[in-house]
């Protein structure tokens, strides 16, 4: 017994009301959000900066407490870090200027992104816009 | 209505997965740490890597070598996995409050 074959879904059925302008915006908005959703900078800047605070924090207690670390030239951060040392007191002002200059790095970084996405988004709107503008102009 | 749509747009902030953020820097890390390693035993010399091999002091069992660089490449990646991981977590309770 062959199975029945499924029938053919007719045109006045198929959910032509889907294609439409509202519904298609609808449906890409959450991808566009997606595509161009800017970083938060102060956000962004503050997580790098607390990963930098956790990792200069994290070194300098690994190399008080393990003697395999004891010749590992830590110190020389103090050469940019006003105050810094490979001693217990270091760890908090490690601390400090990690959670400082990640602060910044992540900043920065968030901004460059966004500017670049915002360079990106603008092309694009000012390209559709040309198309449009030259598809007006020909039926002049 | 399009106008509101645009500061729908504007306005909404994006969210960071923060595993996908933590093997991104993890392989950067671990990449960057494997192929330093092994372009310094590539390289060779009387005394390849003196200064790279000082971060055996805190990765146990890490030293200029091909077997260092793959041990430097799973230390690399774990570090930075907890970085990214770090950074993902902390920007989406911030950001997405």
């Amino acid at each position: 017994m062959s199975p029945k074959p499924e029938p053919e879904p007719s045109r006045s059925e198929t959910p032509s009301a889907d294609f439409s302008a509202e519904n298609t915006e609808e449906r890409l908005l959450p991808a566009l959000q997606l595509a161009f959703a800017p970083l938060h900078k102060a956000a962004f800047g503050t997580a790098t900066g607390v990963a930098g605070a956790l990792l200069l924090a994290g070194l300098t207690i690994v190399k008080i407490l393990s003697p395999r670390a004891q010749d590992f030239p830590l110190g020389l951060l103090g050469e940019y870090f006003a105050g810094y040392s490979a001693t217990w007191g270091g760890v908090l002002v490690g601390a400090v200027w990690g959670f400082t200059v990640a602060f910044v790095a992540g900043w920065f970084v968030a901004f460059c992104r966004n500017l670049a996405l915002a360079i990106v988004s603008f092309s694009y709107r000012t390209r559709a816009e040309m198309t449009q503008t030259r598809e007006f102009l020909d039926h002049i | 209505m399009a106008t509101s749509r645009e500061d729908n747009l504007q306005n909404t902030l994006l969210s960071l997965n923060a595993r996908a953020w933590g093997i991104a820097f993890g392989l950067v890390l671990g990449g960057g740490l494997f192929l330093a390693t092994l372009f310094l035993v590539i390289k060779g010399g009387p005394t390849p890597g003196q200064h790279l091999q000082l971060l055996g002091a805190f990765f146990p069992g890490y030293q200029v070598s091909f077997l260092g660089s793959l041990v430097g490449f799973v230390y690399g990646f774990v570090l930075g996995y907890a970085l990214g991981r770090i950074i993902g977590e902390v920007y989406n309770r911030l950001a997405l409050r």
